[in-house]
Order: C-alpha cells, then sequence, then structure tokens
C-alpha cells in the first residue's frame, strides 16, 4: 500500500513538471519549433552517412541491414528525446552537489531523487523523440509487433540512458565533481547504440551488456522485432527494473554523505 | 593594427586554454572514441583491399586528420558570441580600442593552438597503435599539408563567425550552427569524397565544406602534388571569400547596435 502511494505521488509530481515546463517552452514557440525542427535535421543527415556506408559495404555490415540501422537510430533518438524531456535535470546532479543548491531538493515534502529528475526540461528533445518516431514509420511501416516494441524500447531505453546518468553523477558523493566522468559515459552509451554491436568486441562487448548497456537500450529490442522471444524480453525487462533500483539505492546511499552549505536559493 | 596586442590575447586565451584543461579532456576522449569506433566500424567494412583507392591504413588516417581538423576550432567559443549578441554584452567589447573581429580570431586561435597540439598527438599515438606508422612518399607533403590546414583553420573561423553574427539578424543561430556541423561531418569528415556518387563528387570538391576536412587529409594520406596544389587554391579563394563575406556581415550587424548607457 506504501509502495502504491508514494508511486502515485511521484507520477503526479511528474504530470505536474511535464506540464509546466511545457508550458514555459511554448511562451516561446518560434523558437520551440525552430530547434525541434533543427535537432530532427540533425539526426537525419546520419541517414545520408549510412546510405554512403552501405554503398560501399554491399548489404550487411556486422550483420546488420540499413533497415536495421534505423531501427537502432529510432529508437535510440527517441528514448533520448523522451529521457531529456521527463528528466533532462539529471546533468545538473553533480552541479547541485557541488554548490550546495541540492538543500532546496531536500527540504521539499516530495522524493528526492524524482524531484530532481523531473525539474528541468530540454527544448530540442522533442526532435529527437519526433525523428524517431518518424524514421520507424518511414523505414519500417506500421507492424504491430515492430511498434509495440519500440514503444516498450523508447520507455525503457529513457530510464536506462537516465539511470546511467543517475549513477555517474552519483560518484560526486564520494569522489567530487563527477560532471566530466558523467557527460563521457554518457557520450559513450549513445555511440554505442547506434552502431551493430558486432562490430565491437572483447572488453568493449562486455561492457555494452553490463556497466555501459547500450546493448539494452537498441540492439536487444532490434532482436527481439526480428526474433522474439520471451526470455529475451524478460531478461530485458528484468535488467531495466534492476538497473532502476540500483541507480536509486546509489543515489539514497551517497546522499547519507552529502554535507549541506549555507546557501539560500530561491525556486521560481 | 598593431600586431601586439593581438598576439597578448592569443597568449591569454592560450594560458586560458592550458590552466582550465577540464573541456579539453573531455575533447579528447570523445576524439579517441570516434576514432576507436570508426577503426571497428571501418575494419568491418573494408573486407577488401581497397574501396575508391584508400586502403584501410589510408582511411584510418583520413579520419584521425579530418576529426582532428574539425574539432582544433570547435562551436563552443563562437556560439558564446552569438549569445553575447543577443544579450547584448557585445556592446561592451565593441567600444574597447581593438578590432573585434581580429580580438574574436586571436581568441579563438589562443585555445585552437592547445587544442591542435592535443589532438595532433592523441590522432598520432592512435593512428600508429591501430594500424601502424602511416605510408608518406615524399617530404614534400609536409609544407603542403601544413598550408592547407591553416587554410582550413581560417575558412572554418570565418563561416562559424558569419554564423555566430547572424544573431544580429535573427532570433536562434543554433540551428545554423548544427546544420553547419553537420555539413562538415558528412561531406568529408566520416568518409572521403571518393566515396560519394560520381555526380556529387565534382561539386563537392570546390565546395567549402568539404574543402575543410577532405583537402587537407587527402593531401596527407594520398599526396598529388597537382591535386595538392589545385586544393590549395580552392581553400585559398575561399579563405578570402569567407572571410570577406564575414566582415560584410560583421559591419552591417553592428549599425543594428542599439547602446543605451548603463
Amino acid at each position: 500500500m506504501f509502495m502504491y502511494t508514494e508511486a502515485k505521488k511521484i507520477l503526479r509530481l511528474f504530470t505536474r513538471y511535464f506540464k509546466l515546463n511545457l508550458s514555459s517552452q511554448m511562451e516561446y514557440r518560434a523558437s520551440f519549433l525552430v530547434q525541434v525542427f533543427g535537432m530532427a535535421i540533425n539526426n537525419a543527415t546520419f541517414i545520408f552517412f549510412w546510405w554512403l556506408a552501405f554503398g560501399v559495404a554491399g548489404e550487411y555490415i556486422a550483420g546488420y541491414t540499413f533497415k536495421d540501422i534505423m531501427f537502432l537510430w529510432a529508437v535510440t533518438s527517441s528514448a533520448f528525446g523522451l529521457a531529456h524531456i521527463l528528466f533532462y535535470n539529471v546533468h545538473r546532479i553533480s552541479n547541485l552537489i557541488i554548490t550546495g543548491e541540492l538543500d532546496t531538493f531536500l527540504l521539499q515534502p516530495v522524493p528526492v531523487l524524482p524531484n530532481i529528475l523531473g525539474a528541468g526540461t530540454s527544448v530540442s528533445a522533442w526532435g529527437d523523440l519526433v525523428y524517431g518516431v518518424v524514421l520507424l514509420a518511414i523505414v519500417w511501416g506500421l507492424s504491430a509487433k515492430v511498434w509495440i516494441i519500440f514503444v516498450l524500447a523508447v520507455m525503457l531505453g529513457a530510464v536506462i540512458f537516465t539511470c546511467v546518468n543517475i549513477l555517474a553523477h552519483t560518484l560526486t558523493f564520494y569522489i567530487g565533481n563527477a560532471e566530466m566522468i558523467a557527460s563521457t559515459v554518457f557520450e559513450f552509451m549513445i555511440s554505442f547504440s547506434i552502431y551493430p554491436d558486432k562490430i565491437f568486441s572483447g572488453i568493449v562487448r562486455i561492457l555494452i551488456y553490463s556497466l555501459l548497456p547500450a546493448a539494452f537500450i537498441s540492439h536487444i529490442p532490434l532482436r527481439l522485432v526480428k526474433d522474439f522471444n520471451i526470455g529475451t524480453l524478460a531478461i530485458w525487462l528484468a535488467f531495466a527494473i534492476g538497473f532502476l533500483v540500483l541507480s536509486f539505492v546509489f543515489f539514497y546511499r551517497g546522499l547519507r554523505k552529502y554535507e549541506s552549505g549555507n546557501l539560500i536559493v530561491t525556486r521560481m | 593594427m598593431k600586431i601586439r596586442k593581438y598576439l597578448t590575447i592569443f597568449n591569454i586565451s592560450l594560458r586560458n586554454a592550458v590552466y582550465y584543461n577540464k573541456n579539453l579532456f573531455g575533447g579528447v576522449i570523445m576524439y579517441t572514441l570516434f576514432i576507436y569506433v570508426f577503426f571497428r566500424l571501418w575494419g568491418v567494412i573494408y573486407s577488401s583491399n581497397t574501396i575508391a583507392n584508400y586502403t584501410y591504413s589510408q582511411m584510418i588516417w583520413y579520419v584521425c586528420i579530418t576529426e582532428m581538423t574539425s574539432l582544433t576550432i570547435g562551436t563552443t567559443t563562437l556560439y558564446k558570441i552569438s549569445q553575447d549578441i543577443k544579450n547584448g554584452d557585445i556592446a561592451y567589447q565593441l567600444g574597447r580600442p581593438y578590432n573585434y573581429l581580429m580580438y574574436v580570431f586571436s581568441n579563438t586561435m589562443g585555445a585552437s593552438f592547445v587544442k591542435f597540439c592535443l589532438y595532433i598527438l592523441t590522432g598520432g599515438i592512435l593512428g600508429t597503435v591501430l594500424v601502424g606508422i602511416p605510408n608518406i612518399e615524399s617530404a614534400v607533403m609536409v609544407p603542403y599539408f601544413v598550408l592547407s590546414f591553416v587554410l582550413s583553420i581560417i575558412m572554418q573561423f570565418s563561416m562559424l563567425m558569419t554564423i555566430a553574427l547572424s544573431a544580429f539578424f535573427v532570433e536562434e543561430s543554433r540551428p545554423f550552427f548544427f546544420i553547419y556541423s553537420k555539413f562538415i561531418l558528412m561531406l568529408g569528415t566520416f568518409v572521403p569524397i571518393e566515396f560519394f556518387p560520381s555526380w556529387l563528387q565534382k561539386p563537392l570538391k570546390y565546395l567549402p565544406f568539404s574543402l575543410v576536412t577532405w583537402g587537407p587529409a587527402k593531401i596527407f594520406v594520398a599526396f598529388n602534388i597537382s591535386q595538392a596544389t589545385n586544393t590549395i587554391m580552392m581553400q585559398t579563394t575561399w579563405a578570402v571569400v569567407l572571410a570577406a563575406i564575414c566582415y560584410f556581415v560583421f559591419k552591417k550587424g553592428v549599425r543594428n547596435v542599439h547602446v543605451h548607457g548603463g
């Protein structure tokens, strides 16, 4: 019962933040649209690169077709977009800890981590979200199976992207400013999820199935689209939930080490 | 024009880049990641010995050079100028006793020089470890490469500065930076022009976006004296044209600045 009430509270908080963030973006409608379309065009240029690469390589690159690569791009782009629309503030965790601004979040009568995550958004992330949906529709058509897996992949991908960031930023509690570690880890995650997993070997391949779980963002969903297996689906779901729990536990353990400053902050 | 004050600005910017080196190391990590991913990707694609007259080793060295060329200048410093224009801070800088364009150029070059030293070292180590020492047939290549690289930096600066100055006329210049960086990546950084369909290759060899990366990299990996001379002539022409456009946009934009004291 307690868990249910907490979950409801967090969901209500995210909904409030979402509405608030969206309405503040809509104040500058022209700027919003320019940034959304700018980001969509930005992503679309990579289709050109892959068209050239398949032009010289033939039908397959590391067992992936052009259509498969577009699926990786669609899922990664939309998951990245959703994560940054809802939880963009995750990138500020290190900064909040170092400057002492975390105090403000600790004083409010809502769970700390969800409160931090929802407190910011990225305008251009809408472009990433929309781009993935449009790309999938154009390249993969309207197959129900593909779309169900895509929607699930986008939601779980957004969770995994956010959790990786939480884990990396939480290191600030232990070792000091971990902003650079977090941004590097995040760039690695993005880069590994938009290329065929089979081009990587050895330690990198182990990493993308564990600590930097890029494979769980895009490669495993593609495997399910091509050859559905209930066992793979179960592993995928279990991994995402496990990662979520791990990141929350790690954050709250780290929070015990936090020392408050005397900074006075007003949140407007 | 007193060159000494611009050398001082260059020097200060260089020292700042060395002291506040967090971003530099971030850039080196990204550069390494990029080279690694492309090393693996091209390793899979190169099942045959050559593609479009590039061997696997040439291809990796090509990517090391193009990425170094585009990352050396970066977009961050110049993006800040468009922010300064939007929030009005530029008014303070325009009133100072220097040529504003020369000030920005010297300031950008100071930080870029540090980045260049880091990237050439990282690229050299990575290329050698991954595919061995590059096959340089003639030492004549070196001055051609250096000249082509310097022209590439001037061209990139002029294009980026023009985009930054567009903030005098448009509300949001960020999408132009996005589109510019993608042109640079797609038209020569990721793949050489020779990989493009034949109907596209000819126009691309004359476009500034491809000349900035493909130009010096092609000279480095497959030196041919007549092609190198041709590339440098094209780059020189573009460097002059782009600098002139930048100057014109600046002069026109400055007329839009209204200073109300304060």
